[in-house]
């Protein structure tokens, strides 16, 4: 069954037709970076994902739980929320709190795990995104690059079952998206399902066993990365891609 | 242009008449103050509130609390004040007096005062927290929704940790204008500190020393107040690490 399955969704933001009749299914373990144009609906797409968007029409399933903010209760929604892993492109840490705190306030509070266990488990995370002599140091302290490996530390303190990347490094100075990629790679390769909105196509190149172009609100082309770089039939994809590489 | 010096020197100012009236004076400043803080405690109560009920998806809920906060910010507190004191018991609606024997504190106008004036500072306290609440990023709330934490949670432990910082100095001056604004409640014969300068007036035929020691006793309760104001603003910097 699909970790994640994507039904005939529509989804209008003011007056723009945003996203339009899309299909998707997510495997589990598959790396999804999904590209296009800005305005295509990438972002939206994905954040309809865990309900931040409710789609107009279409349907979000996480396995066979329906996703929607509109339908479900508050706890059915928290408990699909608590195995889908999400990171902003503006990192959105919590200002008022710690680096441990960031990391450990979510099972603490959503899982009821004891302090001590939280802060261990934060602990070992931050270790794994390199931040341990960071623990103590409030967000404002930390640069652009080190605030979205500690955003993906508190994500992955839920355990969660899919990791989604919006835009995690369009926000960083150039000098330090190289670390931030290297954090996503590291959970994308130990088979950690990853759906990534991303502009650097390199990187999408070399870490997804798939991508998803996305151009005016429509899925234009779903292929594995070295047909779609090196061999898109489609138009739209063809002319997007002689203008970024 | 001449100057008449017998008449001048028959002015002159006397303090040494208002030492004996000191304590009259301080018991003012125990009336104003109990006053102001009740007030802007139970606003600050009635606030959040209201603030809940304008943030309900339920339009007419919010629409009521729209309504109640442009009445109570429309109108002057004085007449809300006389509206409660001597309107509503018309009607049947009195506000009892509070069951202490005490002649400052324990009469019917005291507890109305209370009342009149709460509901007053909740539409000023709730206008404060709204706007603290709204200057929280829409990430913040996203964030929290999308690791699983309900949306008390996120209010509790996100939110609102971060708007208290931001609605500090708006509480703080909504007190400081209480301890001011309570001064209309001499008109109705509370025994604020307003009110003791026409008792003292009333005592000794000054009129001007009075008022003079009044402006002092309000210019000293706000200085003390803003001073502690800026400490308690600078200790939460200092916790929260700004934002």
């Amino acid at each position: 069954m699909s970790i994640l399955r994507v039904v005939n969704l529509s989804k209008k933001l003011g007056d723009l037709q945003v996203l339009k009749e899309i299909n998707l299914e997510i495997e589990s373990g598959e790396v999804v970076a999904i590209i296009g144009p800005s305005g295509s609906g990438k972002s939206t797409l994905l954040r309809c994902l865990n309900s931040l968007e409710v789609p107009d029409s279409g349907t979000v399933y996480f396995y066979d739980t329906e996703v929607n903010a509109k339908k479900q209760t508050e706890a059915e929604l928290n408990a699909v929320r608590q195995n889908i892993g999400m990171v902003f492109q503006h990192f959105n840490l919590f200002p008022h709190l710690s680096v441990l705190e960031n990391v450990s306030i979510a099972p603490r509070l959503a899982l009821g795990q004891p302090k001590e266990a939280a802060e261990k488990q934060a602990l070992e995370l931050l270790e794994r995104v390199g931040l341990q002599d960071k623990v103590s140091a409030y967000p404002e302290k930390l640069s652009g690059g080190q605030k979205q490996r500690v955003a993906i530390a508190r994500a992955l303190a839920m355990k969660p079952e899919v990791m989604l990347f919006d835009e995690p490094t369009s926000a960083l100075d150039p000098e330090m998206i190289k670390e931030v990629l290297m954090v996503i790679a590291d959970l994308a390769n130990s088979g950690l399902t990853t759906i990534l909105v991303t502009h650097e196509m390199g990187f999408a190149k070399e870490i997804s066993n798939r991508i998803v172009f996305l151009d005016e609100g429509r899925i234009m082309e779903d292929a594995p990365p070295e047909q779609f770089f090196n061999h898109t039939k489609n138009e739209r994809a063809k002319i997007f891609l002689s203008k970024i590489m | 242009m001449h100057f008449d010096l017998p008449a001048l020197t028959s002015i002159m100012i006397d303090f040494s008449r208002m030492t004996k009236w000191i304590p009259t004076f301080l018991e003012g400043v125990g009336v104003t103050v109990t006053l102001s803080l009740i007030t802007v405690s139970l606003g600050s109560l009635l606030g959040l509130f209201v603030v809940l009920l304008r943030r309900s998806h339920l339009q007419w809920l919010s629409l009521l609390a729209k309504i109640y906060t442009l009445f109570i910010r429309g109108t002057p507190l004085l007449l809300q004040l006389y509206i409660w004191l001597y309107g509503l018991p018309k009607i049947g609606i009195t506000i009892p007096a509070l069951p202490i024997s005490s002649s400052l504190f324990g009469t019917r106008e005291f507890s109305t005062a209370i009342v009149a004036l709460g509901i007053n500072s909740s539409a000023y306290v709730a206008e404060i927290l709204r706007g603290g609440l709204e200057a929280i990023d829409k990430g913040q709330t996203e964030a929290a929704r999308s690791l699983g934490l309900s949306s008390k949670q996120t209010m509790q432990h996100i939110i609102i940790p971060q708007a208290v910082r931001v609605v500090l100095p708006g509480l703080g001056n909504e007190f400081i204008q209480m301890i001011k604004e309570s001064s209309i409640v001499s008109t109705v014969g509370i025994f604020d500190v307003m009110y003791t300068s026409n008792i003292v007036k009333a005592a000794t035929f000054a009129v001007f020393e009075p008022l003079i020691i009044v402006a002092a006793i309000y210019l000293t309760l706000t200085s003390v107040l803003t001073f502690l104001q800026r400490k308690l603003e600078r200790k939460l910097n200092v916790d929260l690490k700004g934002s």
